[in-house]
């Protein structure tokens, strides 16, 4: 009856397979054959084949993992419209039956991801006779398992309470950091791919704890949606919808702020210091970030892990890779202390509310995030042993694309301007680019980061960019 | 509260309009009109909904220019991106933006500190404000947490916690019960007896007799009033400087 409401015609179902194909042609093909290449090539094999490549998967597992149960808290996987989820939740049927159809296709589509991921690197080491074609059957075994971990972990997150969910992300990581140190990481459920990847010598154990972890977390996960309050499950499908509609307006600021968590903690604790003027409301945005206080944490952590990534080079080669992961870690990290930036951005320049400039205000909330950044990064770069000031430079970098963004303002008119080329309309390029400004910068500041550490120019050109944009931004308002 | 004669009472500001209009795209928003607001003085904007009141306020504020005629503040055009201007000025034209992550009560501190209050002096005078305008008790909630007449209270009262020469305020009495607007009229009274001028568009007749001073009716336009702005000019009363009310 639902679907009825929105009937697709076979025009439309041809249209998207017509669309899909092209994609794959267009995109896709090239894409991957240039991954291939890239893949086989020398460079390519001596990384792959790198002692330390199983690690890295369990790193890289882990980590998904934990991220996927900590998305499910705001999406997870049990989605309807909200009207359906509603009328569904509250209904006598099970729960498993009104949500299967969301999260049997998102457990698909994980799983089909997770076992395809892995499979490019190993057909490159048998390409290369580094492997034989039935390891490459056992890590996409391995990856699909590894995407139903995924899927479990989302809906577990979905489903338990926040706080539980919160606990087992620390407990989890404190685990995953301690079995690292003393070598036991090996039997952990993380070391799966790891575990049947060619040369790894790794036991199988960890296929064992991960089928096992499997196991537990679908019956949490199902016994859990039983249980969920329906208030909770129709909070997020409509924070779902609003999301995806402010995406489709391009007001991707706004979708962002829909999954922003609101303050709870420490109202009786005071962000007003008994100190001079203006050093008080330097010192307010630092008691006001401690309210969130689970995005707080998360946010530190991985300005710390910004600065533990900022040496890594790929296995075998001499790419350092580490400044753009760092950037793009750093740029995530200290978005969860610029909430007094956005507040300041989002007055402008006529606001009568305050009693110093729009641009005073800017800078006065933006020590804080610029002070956590830096020392955070550099903090965590000092015990990996990575270049402290390329972290710290980058960490600072990342900071004013952040200050950037959240002066940018709605989008021009000009940019909805058809831009006719022999190839069709082409203005949508530029509305992407517009829209993703950040992130595109922040990549570059990772590329010139990675071309310093080579001991290479490049860094001091995109330094300029970024504070000649966030000069252009703050003064033209 | 400090009277009109106290030599540290924000002096109030001169307020003209000389013939000034507003019309957008074939469409008048204003029609010319002239007015004169002394100051300390006090004008109510009255009108159906879009006869231009808001528009006034915004051509007041700078933030609209005038499309024809002329607008003054303490004799010289409005210019919102000077500071000095913005020392003078406050208001609801805008809709104060309250941070996501501070208390009721620690904004309304930290506007106050903003302003030259120091941080105990400060806190003490928002708390104040909040007790008078009846959300004492909400000090400690945050902003996603109030009402929507609670925001807007909380809206008023970082207006009113700063120390200005020109109150602009567009429909104060929103979403607000006819306590909490008498309240807030009281509030303003006492604000132009301090001697700052005030300047109100509104709804709320019982707001329109605490406040007193001159109203201006703005009429709306009719559907037959051609699109070209040759309507005639309407005059305001014209306000001159009351001698007797500057002693009180």
């Amino acid at each position: 009856m639902w679907a009825s409401r929105e009937p697709r015609s076979l025009s439309d179902v041809a249209y998207l397979a017509y669309v899909v194909v092209l994609t794959a042609f267009i995109v896709l093909g090239p894409g991957i054959r240039a991954l291939w290449l890239l893949a086989t090539g020398d460079a390519g094999v001596a990384a792959l084949s790198d002692p330390s490549v199983p690690a890295t998967w369990a790193v890289v597992s882990g980590c998904v993992w934990l991220l996927a149960l900590v998305a499910g808290v705001e999406r997870g996987p049990a989605l309807r419209p909200p009207f359906l989820t509603g009328v569904l939740g509250d209904a006598d049927a099970s729960r498993a039956r009104a949500f299967g159809g969301p999260v049997l296709r998102a457990t698909v589509a994980l799983v089909a991801a997770g076992a395809v991921a892995p499979l490019l690197p190993a057909l490159a080491l048998v390409d290369a006779g580094l492997a034989r074609p039935r390891d490459v059957a056992a890590i996409a075994l391995a990856g699909a398992l590894a995407g139903l971990l995924v899927a479990t972990a989302w809906l577990a997150g979905q489903v338990l309470r926040a706080t539980t969910v919160g606990w087992t992300a620390v407990v989890a990581l404190a685990a995953g950091v301690a079995t690292a140190l003393v070598g036991w990481w090996r039997w952990a459920p993380w070391a799966l791919v790891a575990s049947v990847w060619p040369g790894s010598g790794l036991p199988a154990a960890s296929v064992v704890a991960a089928a096992a972890a499997v196991l537990v977390v679908v019956w949490l996960g199902l016994r859990g949606l039983e249980r969920v309050e329906t208030r909770r499950l129709v909070g997020q499908a409509v924070r779902a919808q609003r999301a995806q509609l402010l995406v489709t307006a391009l007001d991707l600021p706004a979708a962002g702020e829909v999954y922003r968590a609101l303050p709870t903690a420490g109202r009786r604790l005071s962000a007003l210091r008994q100190v001079p003027g203006l050093v008080a409301v330097l010192l307010v945005p630092v008691t006001a970030s401690v309210r969130t206080p689970w995005r707080l944490a998360a946010g530190l952590t991985t300005l710390v892990a910004a600065g533990a990534a900022s040496g890594l080079v790929v296995p075998g080669t001499a790419l350092h890779v580490g400044p753009v992961v760092s950037a793009v870690l750093a740029y995530l990290g200290v978005s969860v202390v610029c909430d007094g930036v956005r507040h300041a951005a989002a007055l402008g320049r006529v606001s009568t509310q305050y009693g110093c400039s729009d641009l005073t205000l800017l800078a006065l909330n933006g020590a804080w995030p610029l002070v956590a950044a830096v020392g955070l990064t550099a903090a965590g770069a000092a015990v990996a042993g990575a270049p402290v000031g390329l972290a710290a430079v980058v960490a600072a970098l990342a900071v004013g694309v952040r200050v950037s963004d959240a002066l940018k303002g709605p989008m021009p008119v000009d940019l909805l301007v058809p831009v006719v080329t022999p190839a069709g309309d082409v203005s949508a390029v530029g509305r992407v680019v517009w829209l993703a400004d950040g992130p595109l910068l922040v990549g570059a500041v990772g590329v010139a980061g990675g071309l310093a550490a080579a001991g290479r120019g490049g860094l001091g050109v995109v330094a300029a960019c970024v504070v000649a944009m966030l000069l252009w931004r703050a003064l033209r308002r | 509260m400090r009277r009109r004669n106290d030599p540290g009472a924000p002096r109030g500001v001169r307020v003209e309009l000389r013939s000034a209009g507003v019309e957008l795209d074939g469409t008048t928003l204003l029609e010319p009109v002239s007015l004169s607001v002394p100051a300390g003085g006090t004008l109510v904007l009255r009108g159906a909904n879009g006869s231009g009141k808001s528009t006034l306020l915004r051509l007041v504020s700078g933030l609209r220019l005038p499309t024809s005629g002329e607008v003054t503040v303490d004799g010289a055009a409005p210019a919102p991106r000077r500071r000095a201007f913005r020392r003078l000025v406050t208001g609801t034209v805008e809709p104060p933006l309250l941070a996501r992550d501070l208390t009721l009560g620690e904004h309304v501190a930290l506007v106050a500190t903003t302003w030259g209050t120091p941080v105990r002096d400060a806190r003490t005078a928002a708390g104040a404000l909040l007790e008078r305008l009846g959300i004492a008790n909400l000090a400690h909630r945050f902003p996603h947490e109030l009402s929507s007449g609670q925001t807007q209270l909380a809206s008023l009262a970082t207006v009113l916690v700063r120390p200005a020469s020109l109150l602009l305020l567009d429909e104060p009495e929103q979403r607000l019960d006819a306590d909490r607007t008498a309240v807030v009229a009281e509030l303003l009274a006492e604000r132009r007896e301090e001697g700052a001028t005030v300047l109100v568009a509104t709804h709320s007749t019982p707001l329109e007799d605490a406040l007193g001073g001159d109203v201006l009716r703005l009429a709306a336009r009719s559907a037959d009033t051609p699109d070209h702005g040759l309507g005639p000019e309407r005059h305001g009363d014209d306000l001159t400087p009351d001698g007797g009310a500057a002693d009180a």
